[in-house]
C-alpha cells in the first residue's frame, strides 16, 4: 500500500476543458523570487537554507489569505509523492530528487505550487487547462503580492527581480504552454514551426525525451524574454503565437484527412488494435499510442470513448500516477502489465 | 546478426553514429538497447527536455555559463563579490550568481550578454508592492511611457493624451522630491 502524504487533490484540472482545448493541453506560469539579504540557494549553506525555508513556512501558515495552502518539507515526502508532483509538472526534475532545506507549498486544488529553495528561493507556479496565460498570471501574481507583504524580495530598479541565473532576471517570469501537435509531426512540418517560433524569441521543447524526438507529440512552448518587456506584453505575444500554432495544427489535420486518409486510418486503428490486445505497455509506448488515438477521436475518425477522457488517461499512465491509482508500488515490468490492463479497462476495449 | 553488446540475442536495433566524418555502426538486441538507453522509463522525467531548435536554453544555467565564458578576455583579473565571495570562475562553472549584490559587482560583464539575449537590459515589468519613493515613481513613469508608445502606435490618441498627462504629473512629483533632498 502507498502512504501518500499529499493532502491535495491532484489532476483535477485534467478533465476540464479550457480555451483552445484539446490542442492546447495546459498553461503554466512561473515566477522566480529571492529573499533580500540571503545568498541564492546554490550558494547558501544548510543553516541559511533552513532559515529561508522557515521564514516562508511562517508566512504560509500565519497569513489567513494563504490558508488553502499546505507547506510540506521535501524530506517528509515519500519518493512516489514527489514523482506524482513531477508528473503533474508541479515540481521540477531536479527538485523531485530532494535536498536540504527544500519544501513545496501546494494549494488544495493542486493548481498552484511553490518550490522553496530550488534554483531560486521561491518558484511560484500555477497551472490551468487550455490556453489561459492571463489567468495563470493572475493566480501567481496574487501570491506574489501576498508574500511581498511579509517578505522583502531582492529587486533592483534597473534589473528588476533578481534571480540566481541571470537569464531569468527582470520579470523572472516564465510562461509555458503544453500542446498536442500530432498533425504537424505527421505532416513533417514541426521543424519548420520550431524554427519559426525560435526566431520570435519563443523556446520549444519536447515534453518528454531528448533531442528532436518528442514523445506523444507533446510540446512545451515558452517565452525567452524577461527584460525589456512587461509581463502583459510577454503574455500577449506568447498567447498570439500559440493560437497561430493551433491553427497550423488544425490545417495539418485537415491535410492528413484529405491527402492520405487510408494511411491515417491505418495508424489510428493500429494504435487501437495494440491497446486492445497488448499485455504489456511501457510508458513511452502508451503515450505514443494514446496520442494517436486522441488524434483519431478529435478528427472524427473514431467515435469518442464513452465518458473517458484521453487527456486524463495520458496522465494516468505515467509511472507514479499509475501506481498511485492502483494503490500499489510495482517493479517496472509489472507496471507495464498494470498499464496495459488499466488502458483496456478505462477505454472499455474488448480485446483479449 | 547478433547483438554487439551481449553477442547472444538477435540484433533488432541498428544505430549509425556519425562524428567528425567517422561512422560507427552499432547493432543491438532489444534488451541491451533498453539497458543502454537507461533502465527505466522514469528517465524521461528526470532528464530536462532539450530545446528543439538551436537557440539558447535560458532555463539551463549552463547556457549562461557558456555565454559568460565566451565573454571574458584572456587572463582577465579575478573580480569577486565582497558580500558572498562569488568569483568569475564560479559563474563560469555554474552559470549562477551568488547573491543580489553580484548584479552590481559583475554589472559590466552581465549587460552585454543579457542585451544579446533579450535585446534590452532595461527592466519593464511590474512595480513591486514594496517599491517606494523615487524608485516607485521612476518605475511607474517607465511603465506609462511604454503604454503611451503602444497607444500612439495604435492611434488611440485620446487615451494617449490621458497617459501623457499622468506622466507629466509623476515627473513633476519626481522633480519636487529631488529638490527636497
Amino acid at each position: 500500500m502507498l502512504n501518500s502524504r499529499l493532502k491535495v487533490k491532484l489532476g483535477n484540472w485534467l478533465k476540464e476543458r479550457g480555451p483552445w482545448s484539446p490542442i492546447v493541453i495546459s498553461s503554466r506560469m512561473r515566477l522566480a523570487r529571492n529573499l533580500k539579504d540571503f545568498f541564492f540557494p546554490h550558494h547558501a549553506d544548510e543553516k541559511q537554507l533552513a532559515e529561508i525555508s522557515s521564514l516562508i513556512r511562517d508566512v504560509v501558515i500565519n497569513d489567513p489569505a494563504l490558508k488553502k495552502f499546505t507547506f510540506i518539507s521535501l524530506e517528509e515526502l515519500p519518493f512516489l509523492d514527489r514523482l506524482m508532483l513531477l508528473e503533474e509538472h508541479l515540481i521540477s526534475p531536479d527538485f523531485s530528487a530532494g535536498g536540504k532545506g527544500r519544501a513545496v507549498v501546494l494549494s488544495r486544488d493542486g493548481r498552484v505550487s511553490i518550490m522553496v529553495n530550488e534554483e531560486d528561493h521561491l518558484r511560484i507556479q500555477s497551472l490551468l487547462p487550455g490556453l489561459q496565460l492571463l489567468e495563470t498570471r493572475r493566480m501567481v501574481d496574487e501570491i506574489d503580492e501576498r508574500l511581498s507583504l511579509h517578505l522583502d524580495f531582492a529587486f533592483l530598479e534597473n534589473w528588476g527581480y533578481l534571480t540566481a541565473c541571470p537569464t531569468n532576471v527582470g520579470t523572472a517570469m516564465r510562461a509555458s504552454v503544453m500542446m498536442h501537435l500530432p498533425g504537424l509531426v505527421m505532416t513533417k512540418r514541426m521543424r519548420e514551426v520550431v524554427d519559426f517560433l525560435s526566431e520570435g524569441g519563443t523556446a520549444v521543447r519536447g515534453l518528454f525525451g531528448e533531442g528532436s524526438r518528442a514523445l506523444g507529440n507533446l510540446y512545451q512552448i515558452s517565452n525567452q524574454v524577461t527584460l525589456g518587456e512587461s509581463e502583459e506584453e510577454i503574455i500577449t505575444e506568447l498567447s498570439e503565437v500559440c493560437r497561430e500554432v493551433v491553427k497550423e495544427e488544425e490545417k495539418a489535420r485537415k491535410t492528413l484527412l484529405r491527402e492520405d486518409e487510408m494511411e491515417f486510418l491505418d495508424r489510428v486503428y493500429r494504435a487501437l488494435g495494440t491497446l486492445s490486445y497488448a499485455k504489456k505497455v511501457s510508458f513511452e509506448e502508451a503515450i505514443e499510442l494514446l496520442s494517436t488515438l486522441r488524434l483519431g477521436v478529435e478528427t472524427g475518425l473514431l467515435p469518442p470513448f464513452d465518458g473517458i477522457d484521453l487527456n486524463e488517461l495520458m496522465f494516468r499512465v505515467r509511472p507514479a500516477h499509475l501506481q498511485n491509482f492502483i494503490k500499489k508500488s510495482l517493479p517496472e515490468e509489472e507496471q507495464d502489465i498494470a498499464r496495459a490492463s488499466l488502458i483496456k479497462e478505462r477505454l472499455n476495449l474488448q480485446g483479449g | 546478426m547478433l547483438c554487439d553488446e551481449c553477442h547472444k540475442d538477435l540484433a533488432t536495433v541498428h544505430l549509425t553514429k556519425i562524428m567528425d566524418d567517422e561512422t560507427t555502426e552499432l547493432h543491438l538486441c532489444e534488451e541491451c538497447t533498453r539497458r543502454l538507453a537507461g533502465e527505466s522509463s522514469l528517465n524521461f522525467f528526470f532528464t530536462f527536455p532539450k530545446l528543439l531548435a538551436d537557440v539558447l536554453d535560458l532555463e539551463d544555467p549552463q547556457s549562461f555559463a557558456k555565454l559568460f565564458k565566451e565573454s571574458l578576455f584572456e587572463g582577465e583579473s579575478t573580480l569577486s563579490c565582497s558580500t558572498c565571495g562569488t568569483t568569475f570562475s564560479d559563474i563560469r562553472e555554474s552559470g549562477k550568481l551568488g547573491c543580489g549584490e553580484c548584479y552590481e559587482v559583475f554589472r559590466a560583464r552581465l549587460i552585454p550578454i543579457l542585451e544579446k539575449i533579450h535585446g534590452s537590459c532595461q527592466y519593464a515589468g511590474k512595480v513591486p508592492r514594496r517599491a517606494e519613493g523615487q524608485m516607485k515613481t521612476r518605475l511607474e513613469i517607465r511603465t506609462l511611457r511604454r503604454r503611451l508608445e503602444e497607444l500612439v502606435k495604435r492611434e488611440e490618441y485620446e487615451k494617449a493624451a490621458e497617459i501623457r498627462d499622468r506622466i507629466k504629473d509623476l515627473e513633476g512629483k519626481l522633480a519636487a522630491s529631488l529638490k527636497g533632498e
